[in-house]
């Protein structure tokens, strides 16, 4: 039997390789009584923010070829009510527990990790620099290398556990960004966010999304992740979490391949609940016929 | 009691132009599924990837009935599946429409497809005995659905846009043409296009009545993960935010939401 295990760096070990991508499992408790969540690895939880908000105007979603484009807003209930609504299940959550946090301003961020700090079930962190879908506090924070490398060695001050930055492809060179992170100390890079897309009624010529441009994602961005995480893996030593457009076991040995030391499972959730279930028997039997022991084996090993 | 599965197909015909009727064996839903709820139907398919939602028409202990029209790939995929094609399947999801038994006039107001979620509350007013009063609103003869469909109901108001069948208007003209000799307490239950459901609200605050709506969104998930089929919620908090069609609906009642979002 293949060893599914995976280390994320020294502070994150991972029963399987398989995560949820934050925004497309809610908190993590939504579908306890669909699926067994022990499956997953860990759980990324929605972006949290130090204050709920309620989100963008209608329409958020929109079905593109092989993919979606959504423009939410990091709608979410704060990070207070979440400490207090939803720590009792996820502290019985039989895997890793990551809180993704978001922030109209670096303050928010950091007050926003302080609250978290208390809740000793919290693994570690996954930054949102990179949502393209609001005005303050996405993508600015980690687009450009001086702000990035000013907040990361912020956030790294706030806390020992694991801290990992999510990074978008919606730049000119996400190295740039990685090697900013690995800098200051963080722990991992997760990526990709999604890609800037834009979808038409072609008879109201209205956009189909009420943002106008949103973040694209499923598997017609999976290529996208998979150049990115190549180049990424040449530049940095930190572990990447690799994340965009997987929906099978095989798209996860590729992203494996290419040098991801796990994966998060984002829009693959909204059309396959057995998705982590599927994947997780592939890896199984892929290991078997390979004669691999362990899937940390293949991390890396292209040959590209 | 939420459930993933697997359902047959028994039945799948047209009842009117591009309207289709289908019953599918799924005890594990159909027993628990209640007016209003709806289910997600899911297709092996990797260049539309959503699933899609479907309001339930009717349900048995062992058959779940969808009314549906064919507006794009999946449902025209959908409208050739034939008896013993199993379906991928998640339900009942949603709330449902919530019925109080001190209301004289239960007044069913349907526009096209919006059908679906009507003809299942009809069907559990009738079996408690009470007479529903059912308007349903096409655009001409073609869409409206089979007279068969409706033979039990003593009290059924079709309309048309273009007057070739039934009353010459739209379902909420017809209601209104009809309200004055209504019993009070009243209560509206309807489905249909947000014209004919923003109608309804506005005709709910004037007249007094009860209006509950069950809306459609286009949804990725159905299950409140992806917090994409919002509709706004109406308070007098600025910041109020939106009410999530799927987990907080479909079913609304006129006066919480806001319809000029």
């Amino acid at each position: 039997m293949i060893d599914l295990s995976t280390q994320i760096g020294p502070k994150l070990h991972l029963k399987n390789p398989i995560l949820t991508a934050s925004g497309t499992f809610g908190y993590g408790d939504e579908l306890a009584d669909l699926i067994d969540l022990s499956r997953f690895g860990g759980i990324v939880t929605k972006s949290l923010t130090l204050h709920p908000r309620a989100g963008n105007p209608s329409p958020r979603v929109t079905e593109t070829t092989a993919g979606m484009i959504n423009s939410i807003g990091l709608a979410n209930i704060g990070v207070d009510a979440f400490i207090e609504q939803k720590s009792e299940s996820l502290r019985s959550f039989p895997g890793k527990v990551i809180a993704n946090i978001a922030g109209r301003t670096e303050d928010e961020y950091a007050e926003t990790l302080k609250k978290l700090e208390s809740q000793e079930w919290i693994a570690g962190y996954e930054m949102n620099v990179s949502c393209p879908n609001v005005r303050e506090g996405g993508i600015e924070f980690g687009a450009k290398p001086e702000i990035l490398d000013r907040i990361v060695e912020r956030f790294r001050g706030l806390t020992d556990r694991f801290l990992m930055i999510k990074l978008s492809p919606n730049v000119t060179d996400i190295r740039i960004l990685a090697e900013v992170c690995q800098k200051r100390g963080a722990d991992a890079v997760s990526m990709i966010n999604t890609v800037y897309g834009a979808a038409i009624d072609i008879k109201t010529r209205k956009p189909l999304i009420n943002t106008v441009i949103g973040g694209l994602s499923g598997p017609a961005i999976k290529p996208i992740a998979v150049a990115n995480i190549i180049k990424t893996r040449r530049a940095v030593d930190i572990p990447i979490v690799g994340v965009g457009g997987i929906t099978c076991g095989a798209d996860v040995v590729e992203f494996l391949l290419a040098g991801a030391s796990a994966v998060e499972l984002g829009t693959v959730n909204f059309f396959n609940l057995n998705a982590a279930a599927e994947i997780l028997e592939f890896l199984e039997e892929y290991g078997v016929a390979q004669g691999i022991g362990s899937i940390a084996e293949l991390v890396g090993k292209a040959k590209v | 009691m939420r459930n993933l599965t697997e359902a047959i197909v028994l039945e799948n015909n047209a009842v009117a132009k591009n309207i289709y009727r289908m019953t599918l064996k799924c005890p594990e839903i159909s027993r628990s599924a209640q007016p209003g709820q709806f289910v997600n139907i899911y297709f092996s398919d990797r260049i539309r990837i959503f699933p899609r939602p479907f309001s339930v028409a009717g349900a048995t202990d062992e058959i779940l009935t969808l009314i549906y029209r064919v507006v794009g790939a999946q449902t025209h995929q959908m409208a050739a599946w034939k008896d013993g094609q199993t379906v991928r399947i998640l339900g009942p999801l949603g709330n449902q429409f919530s019925v109080e038994s001190s209301v004289v006039s239960h007044v069913l107001v349907g526009g096209g497809v919006g059908v679906a979620p009507l003809m299942f509350l009809a069907e559990k007013f009738l079996q408690n005995g009470i007479d529903p009063l059912f308007f349903l609103g096409v655009k001409n003869r073609d869409e409206m659905p089979d007279a068969k469909l409706f033979g039990r109901l003593q009290t059924f108001y079709p309309s048309s846009d273009d007057g070739t069948t039934g009353f010459h208007g739209t379902a909420v003209d017809n209601f209104l043409s009809r309200l004055p000799q209504m019993g009070k307490p009243i209560v509206v239950y309807a489905c249909g296009p947000e014209k004919m459901n923003a109608a309804l609200a506005r005709l709910a605050e004037e007249y007094r009545f009860v209006c509950q709506i069950s809306f459609e969104r286009v949804m990725a998930c159905g299950l409140g993960l992806c917090q994409g089929c919002t509709v706004k919620k109406n308070s007098t908090d600025a910041e109020a935010g939106y009410l999530l069609v799927c987990k907080d609906g479909p079913v609304f009642r006129s006066e919480e939401v806001i319809f000029d979002d």
